[in-house]
């Protein structure tokens, strides 16, 4: 959940501020020895104690959306809305932040196949909201000729339930008026809750069929991945394993640092063509303005991977190769991160007005984690680069 | 009697006896068994590697996926097919390695192999390997070669002479661009990293502790350091051993050894293979007749030495490849980091490298704009530039043009840079304050900084 890895990180960076960047954690933290790490144990751990749990409590707040989402409907009908909408939004915005600990640091079956079922839980930056009006228009008129499953991602996953749920527009944005559209009138908010209802019950049967994939009763990817280098696992060696994991933190880069922060923020290229200047149509969770709490969730699952909570981490096998500057610099460096994503605005779109040096801040201190990620981690752990489909090397 | 005398009536007669003699030499009809095998372990080995790519999920990666490639000077306008064209290219070099193996149409199929195989290569720097370079150069050799004279459908069906014997200086040809690659990529690891740290061994066996019966070794630096040197002797002198008849076979077991090791170690992909058949050139020109128990051909018959065309040819050839390797010796800077003088140089599997750059254009009026790599490459692509200081500045360049097409005005352009070479702490590899628009392609590459001084880590489980 949400709090986990937010007490997680604030007690990280609680300890950092009293014992300074080397040390930071050491007095919180039950490490393995500097002299060696059983890297059986810590992908056992990451596998059974961090990842699974992340999945199931995705799977848990899926289903609660879904069932909030209905009860929203159904009030809808009874023209009774009452507290059912914002209790559908608050289901909601539990379930993105289950899954931002999730998109942080992504393994395992949501990784494969181009990541199909990670679109399908959450394609963003892929939504088209012209598709889901056009969706929900056709859905109204003929229920029967719907099947969500045979929906673009862009028409699906947490970032269309967003929209559904959350916009306020009643212009459909698409070049030509959607079939059935006119028809809707003040049908609309009816209407896109029964669509609303559609994708939120394809999330959690994503969400289902994700925590299955890691249950060790279902396809046990955790245990596979504590397996590693043994029969029975998908990973042939230990440091396939780790490898695996450490693709995800690239997340970091491209999707926190680049895409989250500094589009919206004019710091890169972006849709507006704005220098350092603001754009609203880059920003995630441009809806439900819930951008700055994705960052923080991101960064803090990120340093929960990273450490492997209170136990064993990759900063532990950092220090077991001799490199424990790097290991308590790239810890300082998470801590500084998340320190600078607390400090910004709890609205995002306000903060890319009133509070872009603390935006600009943001980014700079996630490009510290990232140098270190993209270099000498990677150097020192011999761990290859994301997607790397493994060409010959020489 | 003085040197001026020796100089003035000796020198040139010795000069031309020993001439004589190595034309002589070089012209000594041997067995062309050796060649003929010699060509169909190169088609087969070649048509292996295509049916790798076409299998292994390669094509989209490496010629679909990227939105930018790196050219070579001169190669910009070398692109790849539309897709799928890809996988009918390496489908046709498949065909064509096979047709080579079987002495069909050999020089056809040879020449069109080696265009073919060349424009996989020119479409992207980021794909170079110096397998792939050794690949060029032996099709180069062969089909020059009469590799297709015995033991091909082109002898049985008459299409070229049939040949018992070819001059020994087509196998030394062969033979001394085997041991070329040998001796160069020892040499290049006459590093202080390399022979006193055992880097970058250290840290690649250090991720391998879990390998079967010797993993547990390969937690200990020592063990890496003993590898550096066993390494880089191997190298070095692999080329003699072979040559010298009494420790031959003992050479090719350790050669088999060696390539076999680094093969199940480390991701070096065909490379182990193409050398391990390419080595059975040192043996006698007859080793396959005598392996196959077969009648020993007559290998009297008058002396081919090559012509004076060939002879010229040949010399070029043999400078250019004791050249290029050498050339990183006049260009300042240490190479490991600048990379000046890295490619066609058989260097080896000696560095692990990882950087990290962002390209910022610096406007007039005080405004910044990041430019990330991602926007333009592949993370492989990526992962290949960021430690190359020409390829920094070749997208530098192409930055660069995007802005000003998109009515960017008044700027300069920097990159960012934080390299770790072989596990050292990050270091700026290019000075962040000069404008990459500034620069050409000649002169001091004074825009790259100085190495780090520091020893690389050591790493021990």
């Amino acid at each position: 959940m949400l709090r986990r890895y937010l007490v997680a990180s604030v007690v990280a960076f609680a300890a950092c501020g009293e014992g300074g960047a080397s040390d930071g954690n050491d007095g919180a933290r039950i490490d393995a020895p500097d002299d060696g790490v059983n890297r059986t144990q810590l992908l056992t751990h990451l596998g059974s104690d961090i990842f699974l749990p992340m999945y199931t409590d995705f799977e848990a707040s899926a289903a609660t959306l879904s069932t909030k989402v209905a009860a929203y409907c159904t009030a809808l009908e009874g023209g009774a809305v009452g507290a059912t909408h914002d209790e559908a939004k608050a289901a909601w915005r539990a379930a993105i932040d289950d899954w931002q600990a999730i998109d942080a640091v992504l393994l395992g079956p949501a990784a494969m196949d181009g990541k199909i079922l990670r679109d399908r839980a959450y394609a963003w930056p892929l939504v088209s909201p012209c598709g889901l009006n056009r969706d929900t228009a056709s859905r109204w008129a003929d229920p029967s000729t719907y099947d969500v499953t045979t929906q673009p991602v862009n028409e699906r996953s947490l970032a269309g339930l967003e929209f559904l749920l959350f916009t306020t527009e009643t212009a459909h944005g698409c070049p030509i008026v959607p079939p059935g559209w006119d028809a809707l009138g003040s049908n609309l908010p009816a209407a896109r809750c029964q669509h609303a209802a559609a994708l939120a019950a394809d999330v959690a049967t994503t969400a289902q069929t994700l925590a299955t994939a890691w249950r060790p009763t279902g396809g046990d990817f955790a245990g596979q991945l504590g397996r590693a280098g043994q029969s029975g696992s998908m990973f042939p060696t230990e440091q396939a394993a780790l490898n695996a994991i450490s693709d995800g933190f690239f997340f970091a880069d491209r999707m926190i640092k680049d895409m989250k922060l500094a589009q919206p923020a004019g710091i890169v290229d972006n849709a507006c063509a704005t220098v350092q200047e603001p754009c609203l149509r880059e920003v995630e969770h441009l809806e439900a303005d819930h951008g700055t709490f994705a960052i923080r969730i991101n960064l803090a699952a990120l340093k929960t991977v990273f450490m492997g909570g209170e136990e064993l981490g990759f900063d532990d096998l950092l220090r077991a190769a001799g490199s424990n500057d790097l290991a308590d610099r790239m810890i300082a460096n998470l801590d500084a991160a998340i320190a600078a994503a607390a400090a910004i605005d709890d609205s995002f779109v306000s903060a890319l007005s009133s509070d872009y040096t603390d935006v600009v801040a943001a980014h700079g201190a996630l490009r510290a984690i990232t140098d270190d990620l993209k270099t000498q981690f990677l150097t020192v752990l011999a761990l290859e680069i994301p997607d790397d489909v493994a060409t010959d090397n020489d | 009697m003085g040197l001026a005398h020796f100089r003035t009536c000796y020198r040139p007669a010795v000069t031309e006896a020993l001439r004589a003699r190595a034309s002589i030499a070089a012209g000594r009809p041997v067995d062309i068994a050796s060649l003929a095998v010699f060509r169909m372990l190169f088609g087969l080995v070649m048509a292996g590697s295509a049916l790798r790519v076409l299998t292994a999920g390669w094509i989209g990666p490496m010629y679909e996926e990227p939105r930018w490639f790196f050219s070579y000077p001169g190669f910009a306008w070398v692109k790849p097919w539309p897709a799928p064209g890809m996988y009918v290219h390496y489908g046709v070099l498949l065909v064509l390695a096979l047709a080579v193996a079987a002495g069909w149409h050999y020089r056809v199929a040879l020449g069109l192999f080696l265009v073919g195989f060349l424009y996989s290569q020119l479409v992207d720097v980021t794909n170079y390997l110096n397998h792939h370079y050794l690949v060029v150069l032996l099709a180069g050799l062969l089909i020059v070669l009469p590799a297709h004279a015995a033991w091909s459908l082109d002898a049985r069906a008459g299409r070229v002479d049939r040949r018992e014997t070819v001059p020994a200086w087509m196998v030394w040809l062969l033979r001394f661009q085997i041991g070329v690659v040998y001796v160069f990529a020892g040499l290049a690891k006459l590093k202080a990293d390399w022979l006193l740290h055992g880097q970058p061994l250290n840290l690649w066996l250090a991720a391998r502790t879990e390998t079967p019966i010797v993993g547990g070794l390969f937690g200990d630096p020592r063990t890496a350091l003993a590898m550096s040197w066993a390494g880089f002797l191997f190298d070095t002198t692999i080329a003699l051993w072979l040559s010298w008849g009494r420790t031959r076979l003992v050479a090719f077991g350790a050669l088999v050894g060696f390539h076999g090791a680094t093969g199940y170690l480390f991701n070096i992909g065909l490379f182990p293979v193409i050398m391990t058949t390419g080595a059975l050139i040192f043996f006698p020109p007859d080793w396959p007749r005598r392996l196959l128990r077969r009648a020993a051909v007559r290998v009297e018959g008058a002396a081919e030495p090559p012509g004076r065309a060939a002879r010229i040819a040949i010399g070029i050839y043999v400078v250019l490849q004791i050249g290029l390797p050498l050339r990183h010796v006049v260009y300042p800077g240490a190479l490991l980091w600048n990379e000046d003088g890295m490619r066609f140089a058989w260097h080896v599997l000696i560095r692990e490298k990882h950087g990290s750059v962002t390209y910022v254009a610096k406007f007039a009026n005080g405004k910044q704009l990041e430019i990330p790599p991602g926007r333009w490459l592949t993370w492989r692509q990526e992962r290949e530039m960021s430690g190359q200081p020409d390829l920094i500045l070749q997208l530098a360049r192409a930055i660069d043009r995007d802005l000003a097409a998109r009515g960017f005005r008044d700027y300069t352009l920097h990159a960012i840079t934080q390299v770790s070479l072989n596990g050292r702490r990050p270091a700026p590899l290019i000075d962040p304050t000069v404008d990459l628009r500034t620069l050409g392609d000649v002169g001091a590459r004074d825009w790259v900084l100085p190495a780090p001084t520091e020893d690389p880590p050591v790493v021990e489980y």
